[in-house]
C-alpha cells in the first residue's frame, strides 16, 4: 500500500496519545509521511477519543479521509463508534474480552449516538453486542477481525518481567502499537528508536513496552501476516520534524524573537504556551541564546494587557488564546490599536458560541477577528493553512506588527493546533526579522505619535526619552486631546497604516492559487481547509473535473485585486466557498472586499474536520446544481 | 543634582475640580519622586480610568493611561519585560477594587515590585458619583438617589490577605506624610499598596476634609512596628495589621500597616529559573543580527532536537 | 487685622474673606459679605489682610493650593510667590447641589 488511513481509539487518558506518538515516530523514522488528527471530548478521563491518521509512502499527507483501512481499539466504544468508518475488506483489531459488551454497558457513549446505533443494529439484525456486530461486519463488509485477549497478553508479560499485573496493565495501549506496527510491517528497530525517543533514560519503560509490542507484533504477523504492508517510502527526506500546530507556533515564536508571552489556560491554545515555557531558557552548547518570560495570568484580560505592557518596552510580545478568551481581550485589542502597539494574538478557533465545543475545531471566528472592538483601527488578520505556513506566518506576524505598529491576529484552528504532522524542518536562512521604525536613541523632544509620519518612529519605555499613552484620543505626545482637527488627523494617521500595509505587502503572499490555469471550477477556502481542498482538487482532476483552489491567507488587508481577477475568470455557479462554519464567512469577507458574491458553499460545523471523501462528493453535488452542501461526516 | 518636584510637573493643565484630594496625591508624588531623584526615562506611571486615570498626564515621566480596571496587568507586562523600570500605578477605588479587583488580588499573589496608589474617594466621580466598592452600606452621598445597598470592601484587609508585602494608608491632605509612604513603597522590593483617603469635593458630602480631619491619626505616633524583619514575625504582624484594618469609624489610622522585608519578589523568582533574567530581561535582548533571527538552522535543530527524527 | 485707613484702596486678593465656588471656579465670593466680587473694592470695613503665613502653612500640609485666576494648582512656595497678587483661597467649600449639574464624563 502507498497510502493508508487508520483509526486508533480508546477511553481518554488510557495511553492513546503515547501510542499514537510512538507510532508516528516509528513511521517517520521509516521515512513515511503522517498527518494525524486528534478527536477528543471536553473531559480528562474516560470518554471516547481517537486518533485518525493518514500515512503515505509517497508524500507528506495534507488531508484526512474515510473510509479507513484499519481500526484498532482499546475498548468496545471504539468498535461501536468506528465500525462504519471501516472500508469493506478492512481490518479491526480489538480485545476479545469485550465481545459480550453492548451499547447498554457503554455508559460513556452519548445517548444520541446510542439511539442512532440502536436503529441501525435493529435494521441489520445485530443484537447489540460487540460479538454480534463483528459477525455482521465480517459477513457483510468482509472485514477481518483480529481479536487479541489483551488480559492474557498483560498476564503473560507480567510474569515475564516479574511485574505485578496491576502495574503491567498500564502498558495495555502498547498492544495496539504492536498490532498496528505488525500489520503495517514497521521495522522493529524503528519502534525501539521511538520508545527511546519517547522515554529517554527511563529504561524500564522502554524495556517493558518493547516486550509487549514485540510479543503482539510477532503474534499478529505469525497469524495474519503483514496484512497492510506499506511500500517502502519514496520520500527522500533525511530528517523529519514531528510537531503539532501548537508546537510549530511555539518554535516559530521563539525563532521570531518572542520574549514575553502571557496566557490564560484554554483549549486548544494552552499547549503552545506550555511548550514555550519549557523552552524559557534557551541554551545552545552551554551558551545563552536568550530567554522568554511566560506568565499565566488571572484571566485573558490580564493576558492581553500585560502583553501590551511588555510590547511598550520593546520586547516582542504575544498572547495565545481561543474564542472565549479573545472575547475577553477585545477591549485590550482596541487599546493596542489606538496606541499603535505591536502585539501578536495567536487565535486558535474552536466551536462556539460560548464554550461551544471546547475540544472540537471550527472556523467560525473570522468575522469576529475582522471586526472585534468598538471604534475603528487598522489590524492585520493572518490565517495559516497548514503547519509549515503557520511556522513562517507566526514569525511574519511579529514583523508586520512592528512594521505597521498595530495588533496582528494570527488565526488558526483546533484542527491545526492538535493535529500532528511529519514535516520537513523549516529553513531559517530566508527568515527576516523586521522591527520596523524602532528608535534606539532619541535626540530632542520625542513625540510618540509624530503626525508628520503616518508610521511614527517608535521609541520604547525605558529608552532615553519619555512618552505618554492613553486610550483616549491623543495629541502627538500621547496626551488626551479632544480637538476635532487633531481627532481627524490622528484618526486618519492610524487608518492610513492599513492602506500602506495593503500597498507594501505583496498580494501573492496574501493569497495562493493552486491550479495549472485551465480550471473552470474554483474552490475558495482558508485555514485548515487548504490541505483537503488541494487533495480534493487533485482527485477531481482524475475524474475529469478541472478544479482549482484559492487559498486566502490574509483577510486584512485583503488581497482584493488578485482575488477579484481570479474570481472573474470563473463562472459564478462554479465558485464554491469551503469552510468550517455556517455562514461561509470568507465569502462574506470576499463580498465586502471585492464586491463579488460567492453563491455556492460547502460548509461543515460539526466540529470535525472536512474529509476528502465528503468534499469530493460535495463538489460533484454542487456542480450538479446544489447551492449549499452541509457536511456531517465523522464521529 | 537632585531633580526638584517642579521638574516632574508636565505642561498639561490639571482638570480636576479645584480643591480635589487628587491634587494632594499628585503633590506627594512630585515630592517623593524628587526626593528619590527618579529618572523620568526609567519611571512609568500607569493608570486606569476615571479622575485618577489622568494622573500620568500631569507627571513628566513616562505615562501609560490604560483601560478601566486593567492598570495592574499593563504595569505587570511593563515591569516584567524591563525590571529596571520603576513602575507606579494610580487607580481609583472603582477601578482597582471594582472592575479590576481580580488583578488586584493576583498582584498580591505574585509580589511583583510595583507600587499601587489607590485614590479612595468612595464614589465614581467622572460618571456622576455612583457608589464605589469602598462606600459603606447605608450611606447616601448627595449624588446617590438611594442609600448604598452593597457592603464595602476593606482595602487594607484585602491587600493583606492577597499577599501584598507593603501595605499603608495615607491621607491626601497630609502631603508630607503621604510622600514618605510613597517613597517607602517605591523603595520596597515587592508589591506595595497605599490606600489614600481622598475627599471628592463634588460628589461626596460625607467624607469631607472636615470628616477626615476629625478622625485621621498616625499609627507611628504610638508604639507600632509593622515591619517583618524575620520570617517568624509574619503571622503576628499580619494579624495585628488585620486587626488595625478594622478600625475605620471614629478613628482612622494612617501610616504603614505591614511590611514584609523577607518576601521574595516575583522578579527574583523568575531570576531563579532564568539566571540571565535581571541583567538581560525581555526588553533588552537582541533578537536579530543584521535582520536575521539569532537562531539559525543548526541552532534550531539543537534546541528542538526532541521534535526531529533522522530518517533511517 | 482690620484695616483702619478706609481711604486706602482695598485689595480683595489680599483679604482672607473669600473663597471660590467649586463649580464656578472663576467666581470669587466674599464670605463676609456673602457677595460675589468682581473687582477689588475701596475702603472695605471687613478687610482682613490675608495671612501669608497661613497660606504657606496650608501649602506645606496639604501640598497644594489653587489659584482661582489662573485656574492652576500651586505646589511650591516659589509658585505661590508668583501668584501672590491673585485669588488663592485657603478652603474650598462644598456645594450640595454642585453634583446635580455635573455631567457623566467617562
Amino acid at each position: 500500500m502507498y497510502e493508508l488511513s487508520i483509526i486508533i481509539g480508546g477511553p481518554q487518558g488510557s495511553g492513546l496519545e503515547t501510542s499514537a506518538s510512538i507510532l508516528t515516530y516509528s513511521l517517520a523514522r521509516s521515512g513515511y509521511g503522517v498527518l494525524s488528527d486528534r478527536e477528543y471530548f471536553s473531559n480528562i478521563k474516560g470518554r471516547h477519543s481517537y486518533v485518525h491518521l493518514t500515512i503515505s509512502s509517497e508524500k507528506i499527507p495534507t488531508f484526512l479521509t474515510y473510509p479507513v483501512q484499519l481500526v484498532a481499539g482499546l475498548d468496545h466504544e471504539t468498535i461501536f463508534t468506528h465500525f462504519e468508518s471501516l472500508e469493506d475488506g478492512g481490518v479491526l483489531v480489538y480485545d476479545l474480552y469485550i465481545e459480550e459488551k453492548t451499547l447498554d454497558t457503554t455508559p460513556s457513549m452519548e445517548e444520541d449516538l446510542k439511539k442512532r446505533l440502536n436503529l441501525k443494529f435493529k435494521k441489520f439484525g445485530i443484537d447489540g453486542s460487540v460479538k454480534s456486530l463483528i459477525k455482521y461486519i465480517s459477513d457483510v463488509k468482509k472485514i477481518k477481525p483480529i481479536g487479541i485477549n489483551y488480559s492474557d497478553v498483560i498476564n503473560e508479560v507480567s510474569k515475564k518481567i516479574a511485574l505485578p499485573a496491576s502495574q503491567a496493565a498500564r502498558y495495555t495501549s502498547s498492544i495496539v502499537i504492536g498490532a498496528v506496527a505488525g500489520l503495517l510491517n514497521i521495522n522493529k528497530s524503528n519502534i525501539e528508536y521511538s520508545l527511546i525517543r519517547r522515554f529517554g533514560d527511563r529504561r524500564e519503560l522502554i524495556q517493558h513496552n518493547k516486550i509487549i509490542i514485540d510479543l503482539v507484533y510477532d503474534k499478529v504477523v505469525e497469524e495474519h501476516g503483514p496484512l497492510m504492508k506499506l511500500e517502502r517510502s519514496k520520500l527522500d527526506h533525511r530528517e523529519l520534524m514531528i510537531a503539532s500546530g501548537n508546537d510549530v507556533i511555539a518554535m516559530a515564536k521563539i525563532v521570531g524573537g518572542l520574549r514575553y508571552q502571557s496566557y490564560y489556560p484554554i483549549t486548544p491554545a494552552a499547549d503552545e504556551s506550555f511548550m514555550i515555557e519549557s523552552y524559557e531558557k534557551l541554551e545552545v552548547d552551554g551558551k545563552d541564546a536568550g530567554s522568554v518570560v511566560v506568565i499565566q495570568t488571572e484571566d485573558e484580560i490580564a493576558a492581553i494587557a500585560s502583553t501590551i505592557g511588555a510590547a511598550l518596552t520593546g520586547a516582542r510580545a504575544s498572547t495565545s488564546t481561543s474564542g472565549p478568551g479573545f472575547s475577553l481581550m477585545v477591549e485590550g485589542l482596541g487599546w493596542a490599536g489606538m496606541n499603535e502597539v505591536p502585539i501578536v494574538i495567536t487565535y486558535y478557533q474552536r466551536g462556539g458560541p460560548s464554550t461551544g465545543l471546547p475540544t472540537r475545531g471550527s472556523q467560525s471566528d473570522l468575522l469576529f477577528t475582522l471586526y472585534a472592538s468598538h471604534g475603528e483601527f487598522p489590524r492585520i488578520v493572518l490565517a495559516s493553512g497548514d503547519h509549515t505556513e503557520a511556522f513562517y506566518d507566526a514569525i511574519e506576524a511579529f514583523n508586520l506588527a512592528e512594521r505597521y505598529q498595530t495588533p496582528v491576529i494570527h488565526l488558526l484552528d483546533k484542527f491545526l493546533a492538535n493535529s500532528i504532522k511529519t514535516l520537513v524542518p523549516p529553513d531559517l536562512s530566508s527568515i527576516v526579522i523586521d522591527r520596523g521604525d524602532l528608535l534606539s536613541n532619541v535626540s530632542g523632544e520625542y513625540r510618540r505619535f509624530d503626525i508628520s509620519k503616518t508610521i511614527s518612529p517608535r521609541a520604547v519605555l525605558g529608552a532615553n526619552t519619555i512618552m505618554w499613552y492613553t486610550g483616549d484620543e491623543h495629541d502627538e505626545f500621547g496626551h488626551i486631546d479632544e480637538d476635532p482637527e487633531n481627532r481627524e488627523q490622528m484618526y486618519r494617521k492610524r487608518m492610513e497604516k492599513l492602506r500602506i500595509a495593503d500597498e507594501e505587502i505583496p498580494e501573492e503572499k496574501r493569497m495562493y492559487y493552486y491550479g495549472v490555469g485551465d480550471e473552470d471550477v474554483l474552490l475558495v477556502g482558508w485555514g485548515f481547509v487548504k490541505g483537503v481542498a488541494i487533495e480534493t482538487v487533485n482527485t477531481l482532476y482524475t475524474k475529469g473535473i478541472r478544479a482549482g483552489y484559492l487559498h486566502i491567507k490574509m483577510f486584512s488587508p485583503f488581497p482584493s485585486k488578485s482575488v477579484k481577477n481570479l474570481l472573474n475568470r470563473f463562472e459564478e455557479k462554479k465558485i464554491i466557498a469551503v469552510e468550517h462554519n455556517y455562514l461561509a464567512q470568507s465569502s462574506i469577507a470576499v463580498r465586502s472586499s471585492v464586491g463579488v458574491e460567492i453563491k455556492k458553499s460547502i460548509v461543515k460545523y460539526t466540529g470535525r474536520p472536512i474529509y476528502k471523501n465528503e468534499l469530493v462528493e460535495a463538489v460533484l453535488r454542487v456542480l450538479e446544481g446544489e447551492d449549499r452542501v452541509v457536511l456531517r461526516y465523522g464521529p | 543634582m537632585v531633580r526638584k518636584p517642579v521638574e516632574y510637573q508636565s505642561d498639561v493643565w490639571v482638570d480636576w475640580c479645584p480643591g480635589c484630594g487628587d491634587f494632594g496625591i499628585l503633590a506627594s508624588m512630585y515630592r517623593a519622586f524628587s526626593e528619590l531623584d527618579l529618572s523620568p526615562e526609567k519611571t512609568v506611571v500607569v493608570s486606569g480610568i476615571g479622575c485618577s486615570g489622568k494622573t500620568p498626564h500631569f507627571i513628566k515621566t513616562n505615562g501609560v493611561h490604560t483601560l478601566h480596571g486593567r492598570a495592574i496587568p499593563f504595569a505587570m507586562g511593563i515591569k516584567l519585560a524591563n525590571p529596571e523600570l520603576t513602575v507606579i500605578i494610580n487607580g481609583g477605588d472603582g477601578d482597582l477594587l471594582g472592575i479590576g479587583i481580580g488583578h488586584f488580588i493576583a498582584l498580591g499573589r505574585r509580589n511583583i515590585d510595583l507600587t499601587i496608589i489607590l485614590h479612595n474617594n468612595t464614589v465614581y466621580g467622572l460618571t456622576k458619583g455612583q457608589a464605589s466598592p469602598t462606600l459603606k452600606r447605608g450611606l447616601k452621598p448627595k449624588s446617590l438617589p438611594k442609600p448604598n445597598i452593597q457592603d464595602a470592601v476593606n482595602p487594607i484587609a484585602l491587600a493583606l490577605s492577597s499577599g501584598y508585602t507593603f501595605i499603608a494608608r495615607g491621607y491626601s491632605m497630609m502631603v508630607d506624610h503621604l510622600k514618605e509612604l510613597i517613597k517607602k513603597a517605591i523603595q520596597h522590593k515587592g508589591a506595595a499598596f497605599i490606600e489614600v483617603l481622598q475627599p471628592c469635593i463634588t460628589y461626596d458630602n460625607i467624607h469631607t476634609v472636615e470628616y477626615y480631619k476629625k478622625r485621621v491619626y498616625k499609627m507611628e505616633d504610638s508604639d507600632w512596628n509593622p515591619i517583618v524583619e524575620k520570617i517568624d514575625e509574619r503571622e503576628d504582624k499580619m494579624l495585628k495589621a488585620l486587626a488595625k484594618s478594622m478600625e475605620y469609624d471614629e478613628k482612622i489610622p494612617i501610616g504603614v500597616f505591614y511590611q514584609d522585608k523577607c518576601a521574595v519578589s516575583f522578579e527574583e523568582r523568575i531570576h531563579e529559573r532564568i539566571p540571565t533574567y535581571l541583567e538581560n530581561p525581555p526588553a533588552k535582548q537582541k533578537i536579530e543580527q543584521d535582520g536575521r533571527p539569532i537562531i539559525d538552522n543548526i541552532t534550531f535543530k539543537k534546541i528542538f532536537n526532541q521534535y526531529i527524527v533522522e530518517v533511517e | 487685622m482690620r484695616n483702619l485707613d478706609l481711604e486706602k484702596p482695598i485689595n480683595c486678593c489680599e483679604c482672607s474673606h473669600y473663597s471660590i465656588h467649586p463649580s464656578y471656579p472663576y467666581l470669587v465670593i466674599c464670605l463676609m459679605k456673602d457677595q460675589l466680587i468682581s473687582q477689588p473694592r475701596e475702603g472695605c470695613e471687613d478687610y482682613v489682610e490675608k495671612n501669608w503665613k497661613k497660606l504657606v502653612e496650608v501649602l506645606s500640609e496639604k501640598g497644594f493650593l489653587y489659584c482661582v485666576e489662573c485656574n492652576k494648582p500651586i505646589y511650591t512656595i516659589e509658585e505661590l510667590t508668583k501668584h501672590k497678587k491673585e485669588f488663592i483661597p485657603i478652603e474650598f467649600f462644598h456645594d450640595d447641589v454642585a453634583s446635580e449639574e455635573a455631567l457623566a464624563a467617562d
